[in-house]
């Protein structure tokens, strides 16, 4: 095993590789966890890296196949991660704003599934084009186009929910929250 | 516009309305509030562009590498142990079921629970008219001859009447069968009742139901064709077959097809067993030949029975080696068992001679 090859075509890939794990767990910690787990995996199956080239898609694919065994293996906890850890943050920006944008936004990535999340943290977030997704994920970029259509309008309907309406918020840390209506009462 | 395309359009092109789905969330609360949604999105997204500041490489690298060399020192069994709690958690639905699986078959085999199982059957005749005397030496005697050596008979006397009892059955056909077999010897013979001798024992669920289970296969065993012949009708294995195939208006094709087709419903392969059927005009007599391949059995018994059905009265014949001819309405076909690579016919319980038949035959 060539390890100082992988540490060496991991050095430009590191920033984005680290920083989207922690954007897919929406958690430093977690994310952190991840990205070690998933490189300790890499590096032991760095033999089967036939290609150089590739080898940013093949670490994102195992990141990714990584995340989603976490994510199976906690079925039984389906908790929502709420962030409230205190990040480093841009001076420019309100801290307050910048805590519940994260927030609304890992409680809209939380209703999709690991691999959908995936998608949209690479293309929103990271600016991933098509073709490199696809490429990623095995799959056809027409799949990947509407993949990314059907999770943003989920991630729209999640967040409607969520929203406050008019006498029905509650607010905590300073945030309005939309009380939970039942079906029936939507109807 | 409908609310239905503003609001897709609203997902694809989030932040960025054009003018008519404007103009539709103005006076639409509904998909005004899909639109806010959409942008909270957006924004959500645009906020967390960017990179933030991660750890070091050197610092991840040195983590990673001290993980790997951990995982090198393990012992092998550590080492399958990691790998299992990896498969654990990578499928956990999976392994739980497999889990649940093995707690159930632990259950099923080593838990023992009460079980009584059948270990053979007997038949008890009581209140049999004191004009039949027959011992149970002689009895014995009578069912060796139709293949049941092994049975153990008790009588017991009571006033006018006498009880009997046949025990030693394995089988609760085989039990039936001498019920029946001792209904036809006696005159009076009361009524026979057949009983499961049952024993108790402590076995494990799965056990009982192998148990259970191995009673019912045949596979293997010779399968067993009995068929019983009536004035209308034909009883095979216990089921009862339309009388039409007795018709004299059917061809001798017609009634040949209905056999086969009685046959094959009852397991038989027609590889196995010929059906001819042939009516002698003159005579007002239809034989039925039912034919085995050309092989006798170890036995010597014959390797065909022919049926006779003449005026509505039904009989089978069979000819033994010394050319004498009997007719029996019971016979009982035993079919090949690969292993005895042969076949056997018995022929069970005779009755009553149809002797006009017997006399046309001639």
């Amino acid at each position: 095993m060539n390890s100082e090859l992988f540490w060496t075509l991991l050095k430009p890939v590191h920033p984005m590789a680290a920083g989207f794990c922690r954007k897919l767990t929406g958690d430093r910690d977690e994310g952190d966890d991840l990205y070690q787990d998933g490189l300790l995996a890499a590096l032991r199956n760095f033999d089967t890296l036939r290609d150089e080239a590739t080898f940013r898609p093949w670490l994102f694919r195992i990141l990714i196949n990584r995340y989603k065994n976490r994510q199976r293996s906690g079925w039984w906890r389906r908790r929502i991660t709420l962030n409230t850890e205190v990040v480093e943050h841009d001076r420019k920006v309100n801290p307050q704003d910048e805590y519940n944008s994260r927030r609304w936004l890992q409680r809209a990535l939380s209703a999709l599934s690991p691999e959908d999340r995936a998608l949209i943290v690479l293309y929103e977030i990271e600016g991933w084009p098509v073709a490199e997704l696809a490429a990623t994920f095995g799959r056809p970029a027409g799949t990947i186009k509407t993949r990314l259509r059907r999770a943003r309008r989920k991630m729209r309907e999640t967040l409607e929910r969520f929203m406050p309406r008019p006498g029905t918020e509650i607010i905590i840390d300073e945030v309005p929250y939309a009380l939970q209506r039942s079906k029936a009462a939507d109807k | 516009m409908r609310c239905k395309e503003v609001k897709q359009r609203i997902s694809e092109n989030a932040g960025v309305l054009d003018r008519d789905v404007d103009e539709h969330i103005r006076a639409c609360p509904a998909c005004k509030r899909a639109a806010q949604a959409a942008l909270m999105v957006q924004n959500a997204l645009n906020a967390a562009r960017g990179a933030e500041p991660v750890l070091p490489l050197s610092a991840v690298r040195e983590r990673v590498e001290a993980a790997a060399k951990r995982h090198e020192h393990k012992t092998p069994l550590e080492k399958l142990m990691s790998k299992i709690n990896e498969a654990c958690h990578a499928r956990p639905r999976l392994w739980a079921g497999l889990g649940a699986a093995l707690v159930v078959f632990l259950f099923l085999t080593l838990i023992p629970f009460s079980y009584s199982r059948t270990v053979g059957y007997q038949v008890t005749v009581s209140g049999v008219g004191g004009n039949l005397d027959i011992s149970p030496e002689l009895l014995a005697a009578t069912l060796s001859t139709v293949g049941y050596e092994d049975i153990s008979i008790s009588r017991s006397s009571e006033d006018d009447s006498d009880g009997y009892t046949f025990a030693n059955l394995s089988t609760k056909e085989e039990a039936e069968d001498v019920a029946e077999t001792f209904t036809v010897l006696a005159a009076n013979p009361g009524q026979p009742e057949v009983k499961p001798i049952r024993e108790n024992v402590t076995w494990s669920l799965l056990a009982q139901a192998v148990d259970k289970v191995v009673d019912k296969v045949v596979d293997g065993k010779p399968k067993t064709l009995k068929m019983r012949f009536d004035k209308h009708k034909i009883i095979i294995n216990q089921e009862e077959i339309d009388g039409t195939i007795f018709s004299v208006d059917l061809s001798d094709e017609q009634v040949r097809d209905a056999i086969e087709k009685v046959l094959t419903h009852h397991g038989v392969s027609l590889d196995e067993i010929s059906v001819a059927v042939v009516t002698d005009t003159p005579k007002a007599i239809r034989k039925i030949s039912l034919r085995l391949p050309d092989s006798t059995s170890a036995d010597g018994a014959k390797p065909h029975i022919d049926l006779y059905l003449a005026d509505s009265v039904v009989g089978a014949v069979f000819e033994d080696g010394d050319d004498q001819v009997r007719f029996e309405n019971f016979i009982e076909i035993t079919f090949p068992d690969k292993e005895l690579n042969g076949h056997s016919i018995f022929l069970k319980v005779p009755l009553k001679p149809v002797d006009s038949l017997k006399a046309k035959e001639r």
